[in-house]
């Protein structure tokens, strides 16, 4: 023996034991607990977002250190995929090893089994017979035929031996099963991004981490018409067209050429009869690039298109590029009529400020042409008997609710940047709302995305507009009506006062109590006009004793109300618009209009811009966001997929059962019958179908000690049953 | 039937569904079901494409053949047919009928139905327990007996809710097993169907109370989801989900989910049976603790605050749980053999596994087709994913290596937990493409 051959004794032997390691049954139970685990992870850690949002959340220190780690992109980690290698390699190693034996084994009568062994069987039956043993191996044989079993019958020297089985399948089963674990995640990794990242390996390619135009990519950033497999993703707008589909890899993307050009005609969506969008479909051409042949096709979701290999989904969609003309209201009283300023939705305008100079930078965000909404108000619910609360949910489950979901109309997203560089987004509908059974402009503010808006209302006026509300606003703003507002205010009061008290009411004291008005109105205007509702708060705290609090609050609002109403008439005659009628029931609506009015003018207070913007006309153009695949795994998935069906039932529902049955001649013409039963499991119907079969068999050639034929045909008889 | 907890006395039984013989009945109900499929198709020709066609027409043979595999299933089927048709007959086309017709306002539209449902399943609960506790067979068979009142009441509901959201708009009607309301209540009676075939095949009834625990649990939560969520209203279906990929991937889903249920309900017993003459109560923390982590879980996932019902639902729980360990001796002598107990649930997780699997490959062509993606790690998918491997795993265990006794049932149970935020906590914890019930 050479010393090379002792030295690779050990080693070998080491590869053998690393191999039994590889397909053993713990080696699986733990990986399939770690992949439990490290799934488990990738759900509740959210994954494949910008390195920031970690930052935010986590702080610097462990985003970085669980972007190390790559948890953020836990099942395209190189560990993940190891982890997976090693089930593929664990499964197929158990499978070679198993599967040559199983085939052989489910082929096999077992025939050699020898007579001497039935003792050591724990499933075993005796009986005997009074004819030949040929022939009771023939009435054997049919009796486990038809029991379900495949037999064999084997003459042995001098005796016969009936070898049966059935359940073969189960063992197919097995290698069925665990064939398609291995097929499925073969299929799955050619489907994944790997082709791609290998391409950007070792095929030189470079993706692009800037925006830039498609033309302008340079053609390391290009994947070919014939790369096998990719996710690609395209906004196509209404009209347009498009070759090319982009393939997102981390934080940069490829440009992946099409075998055909995209065009989208048309998208719509269809809505339910309670305004829930129902369908989402696009209308496109295809023009095939060999071909030159062209057809229309409509996507839907759930119903792609498959052509040249590649599936085009229906993913989701976007702004095609709308035409969007807004208002501009100031609200610092520099300009008294609205501007208009119009725009693509994504383009940013500038918005000249007072001085000439760029104040802010304007961005239409999105145009939304409907907007579906739940309108009604969760009042405190009516206390009710339990009977009532049952009868409620009884019934139908169709209770309408089609009523509360309303169609407000369109809306106009935006964003602010001041020159300061603050961003805050808007979001204003274009048509007024009915809440609280009044008509009321939505003037939606957020400071930042990761908020919802929160929504200010503007009453509407008698002409369902905003002009009188920006009146009152700019009068507010004028000292000289303020005073002149308070005057006749006071005035008003006097003159009532007057006519209260009777002749000679109009006397010094009630003048020094008009003067007393008069001034209290005032400063109620000025400090409203400052501050809004939470200046008059601060200002009664201020200046009023705790325990008069009450009282005064209610005096200074019934001031500012009179007040507001007279600075309104002064406002429309200011305008040149006639004064209000003195209809019952338009000054109820007007008084509601009043107070709404002074909320909204409070709120105004607050609000993070000079201007506000409505909507005043669009021209919507729709894209279509689709998705485009090549997956030529898809068919292996498939296969594995089905083949996994056929193996867990087979495993589960065939039973694999073994049964012996010996014969041998005796003294006197008897004959002893010897049955051995077995199965992989021993489960309880195992146990069940044994001792069924062990009653069968004993009484197959009558019960044990045959006297008479008469008997013996009556058993024949219940064997024929 | 006999009711016993005697370990032999399956053997004498010869129950044996594979050989059983295709006679006339049976011929008849294939050729009912036949003329039944026949008149949907007719009736419901315009909301159906070629796909859906195939899934009636692939009904009949396997609603037959379930019938035959299992004959109270037939039984159930004729009820149904006659409960869901009166029902069809009563509305006539109109939905205000529900509220006209005293037999749809109190007993058959759907609501009412389900109503009945969860009155019975309760019952059905107490009826077990009490047999169980007072050795009463009367009470046991009572308890069978509503138990196969919910599932008719139940399975009612569904289907007239089916017909429901078709009177509610012509392009409304789909199948309803689309949100979490709708799906409970599958989950409840799937799981009882389940518990109802072993119970016959194994001859016994004391598994009634435990494996009616969790379904009373699912009709508990479904109570509040209905007074308190008012989730129980037809809503239009959103389009990724308008498809008839629906109609074999959640109901193979439900299956899976009700038979691990109960695998867990049974290990439970099981562990309690195996306990039955443990005199420390430090042995039983690890059980305790299990069953009350199992009651805590649907409360886990809300989000803003408890309400009293959930304390409620919790206090009752954690002390029934507390209770079934205190009366573990009693108990015991009641249950099954291990033996028994062992095998059902076995048997629970090899059928839920099987149709687990092929939930989860039916799933993932549905969204190979909606989404463009047959996986992408959406937490639902990966939460399945988590699923199968476990039992996977138990499987395994089992077969190959014999695993036996108190850690299976232990598992078991664990199990449930994991299969339970599969089900409830993805949808309300974890944002994804599956989140079709919040709460």
């Amino acid at each position: 023996m050479t010393e090379a051959a002792i030295s690779t004794r050990p080693q070998a032997r080491r590869w053998r034991e690393f191999f039994e390691l590889l397909g053993s049954m713990r080696f699986a139970i733990s990986l399939l607990v770690i992949i439990c685990v490290a799934s488990v992870v990738g759900t509740v850690l959210p994954q494949n977002q910008p390195l920031n949002n970690y930052i935010d959340q986590f702080g610097p220190f462990w985003a970085e250190f669980f972007d190390t780690l790559s948890l953020f992109n836990v099942y395209n980690a190189w560990w993940f995929l190891v982890i997976m290698a090693f089930l593929v390699l664990s499964t197929g190693i158990c499978l070679i090893r198993n599967a040559p034996g199983m085939i052989r084994d489910s082929r096999s009568f077992r025939e050699h089994i020898r007579e001497g062994s039935w003792r050591s069987f724990p499933h075993r039956a005796e009986t005997s017979f009074t004819t030949t043993a040929e022939t009771a191996a023939q009435r054997v044989a049919k009796w486990l035929e038809r029991s379900g079993f495949r037999v064999r019958t084997v003459p042995k020297d001098d005796s016969v031996l009936v070898a049966a089985k059935a359940g073969a399948g189960n063992r197919w089963g097995y290698i069925f099963a665990h064939a398609a674990i291995v097929i499925i995640c073969l299929g799955g990794l050619v489907d994944s991004d790997l082709l791609i990242r290998m391409q950007i390996w070792f095929g030189g390619k470079q993706p692009v981490f800037e925006n830039m135009l498609v033309s302008e990519v340079p053609p390391s950033g290009r994947l070919s018409v014939n790369n096998p497999s990719f996710r690609a993703s395209a906004l196509i707008p209404e009209g347009g067209q498009t070759s090319n589909a982009v393939v997102l890899v981390g934080e940069g993307a490829l440009v992946q050429a099409l075998p055909f050009t995209l065009r989208l005609e048309e998208f719509s969506v269809d809505y339910y009869s309670t305004g829930m969008p129902s369908d989402f479909a696009s209308k496109v051409e295809i023009t095939d690039h060999d071909t030159g042949e062209t057809f229309t096709r409509t996507i839907r979701v759930n119903e792609p298109l498959s052509y040249k290999g590649v599936t085009v989904y229906q993913a989701s969609f976007d702004d095609g590029g709308s035409t969007v003309t807004a208002l501009g209201y100031s609200l610092d009283g520099a300009l008294t009529e609205p501007f208009s300023i119009s725009g693509i939705v994504g383009d940013t305008v500038p918005i000249p400020g007072a001085d000439g100079e760029t104040a802010a930078a304007l961005t239409f965000t999105a145009l939304r042409p409907i907007n579906v909404e739940n309108l009604s108000e969760a009042g405190a619910p009516a206390p009710r008997k339990l009977g009532e609360h049952v009868a409620a949910v009884t019934g139908s489950a169709a209770r309408d609710r089609s009523q509360e979901f309303t169609n407000v109309g369109p809306s106009l997203e935006y964003r602010l940047v001041d020159a300061a560089g603050q961003a805050v987004e808007f979001h204003n509908y274009m048509l007024p709302v009915m809440l609280d059974d009044f008509p009321v402009y939505l003037l939606g503010v957020r400071p930042s995305p990761a908020e919802p808006f929160r929504y200010m209302r503007i009453p509407a006026d008698r002409d369902n507009s905003l002009n009188e509300f920006l009146l009152l606003r700019n009068a507010l703003q004028d000292d000289a009506l303020r005073a002149e507002a308070a005057r006749r205010f006071a005035m008003r009061n006097m003159m009532h006062s007057a006519r209260e008290a009777g002749p000679g009411g109009f006397g010094a004291a009630a003048l020094e109590r008009g003067k007393a008005i008069e001034a209290s109105a005032r400063r109620a205007l000025d400090v409203f006009a400052a501050g809004g509702l939470q200046g008059i708060t601060q200002f009664l705290e201020g200046n009023v004793p705790d325990d008069e609090l009450q009282r005064a609050a209610e005096v200074i609002i019934r001031l500012l109300t009179g007040a507001m109403t007279d600075l309104r008439a002064l406002a429309r005659e200011e305008a040149g618009l006639a004064p209000l009628s003195n209809d019952p029931i338009e000054w109820q609506r007007d008084d509601t209009w009043l107070r709404l009015s002074l909320a909204a003018l409070s709120d105004l207070a607050l609000y993070p811009a000079p201007v506000f913007f409505m909507l005043s006309n669009f021209e919507h153009v729709e894209a279509s966001v689709f998705q485009l695949d090549r997956s030529p795994g898809k068919g292996a998935v498939y296969l594995g997929c089905l083949l996994l069906v056929l193996g867990v039932f087979a495993m589960f529902y065939i039973r694999e059962r073994r049964i012996w049955v010996w014969l041998r001649m005796g003294d006197e013409g008897r004959g002893r019958a010897l049955m051995a039963m077995t199965s992989t499991r021993r489960t309880f119907d195992f146990n069940r179908e044994f001792e069924r079969l062990k009653r069968q068999f004993e009484q197959l050639f009558g019960s044990g000690d045959v006297q008479s034929p008469a008997q013996d045909k009556g058993h024949a008889n219940n064997l024929e049953r | 039937m006999q009711i016993t907890s005697n370990d032999e006395v399956w053997i004498d039984s010869d129950i044996e569904p594979i050989r059983r013989r295709f006679d006339w009945t049976d011929l008849a109900f294939l050729l009912a079901l036949v003329i039944g499929a026949a008149y949907a198709m007719m009736r419901a020709d315009a909301v159906m494409d070629v796909y859906d066609r195939a899934i009636l027409i692939g009904a009949v043979p396997t609603l037959a053949w379930l019938a035959w595999l299992w004959r109270p299933l037939r039984r159930l089927m004729i009820a149904l047919a006659c409960t869901a048709g009166l029902a069809l007959l009563l509305y006539g086309g109109n939905l205000a009928r529900a509220d006209e017709a005293f037999l749809l306002r109190y007993l058959l539209s759907s609501q009412s139905a389900i109503m009945w449902m969860c009155a019975l399943f309760v019952l059905a609960t107490l009826s077990y327990w009490i047999g169980l506790i007072a050795r009463s067979d009367t009470a046991l068979w009572l308890g069978t007996a509503l138990s196969w009142g919910a599932i008719l009441a139940g399975f009612t509901g569904l289907l007239v809710r089916w017909h429901e959201s078709h009177l509610l708009g012509p392009d409304i009607g789909y199948i309803p097993v689309s949100n979490l309301y709708e799906v409970i209540i599958l989950f409840a009676l799937v799981t009882a169907l389940f518990y109802l075939y072993y119970e016959q095949r194994y001859h016994t009834r004391s598994l009634g109370g435990f494996v009616l625990l969790i379904v009373t649990a699912a009709i508990g939560f479904l109570l509040w989801y209905t007074f308190a969520r008012e989730a129980y209203q037809i809503m239009p279906l959103v389009p990724a989900l308008k498809s008839w990929w629906m109609k074999l991937h959640v109901p193979a889903n439900f299956i899976g989910y009700g038979t691990f249920s109960l695998a867990a309900m049974v290990a439970f017993a099981y562990l309690v049976k195996s306990h039955g003459n443990t005199r420390s109560w430090k042995k039983l923390i690890p059980l305790f603790v299990l069953g009350v982590l199992l009651v805590a879980e649907p409360m886990v996932f809300r989000t803003e605050g408890l309400s009293a019902y959930w304390m409620m639902y919790f206090g009752v729980g954690a002390l029934l749980t507390g209770g079934i360990l205190a009366a573990r001796r009693p108990l015991a002598e009641r249950l099954p053999s291990l033996e028994v107990l062992d095998d059902i649930m076995y048997k629970a997780i090899a059928v839920g596994f099987a149709f687990f699997t092929v939930a989860t490959i039916l799933g993932a062509l549905w969204a190979a087709e909606a989404w463009g993606a047959y996986w992408q790690w959406d937490p639902k998918e990966t939460w399945a994913l988590i699923v199968w491997l476990n039992y996977a795993a138990w499987l395994h265990m089992r077969l190959v290596k014999g695993l036996r006794g108190a850690i299976g049932a232990y598992w078991a149970l664990i199990g449930l937990l994991i299969t339970g935020f599969a089900f409830l906590g993805v949808n309300m914890f974890l944002s994804g493409l599956h989140s079709y019930g919040e709460l």
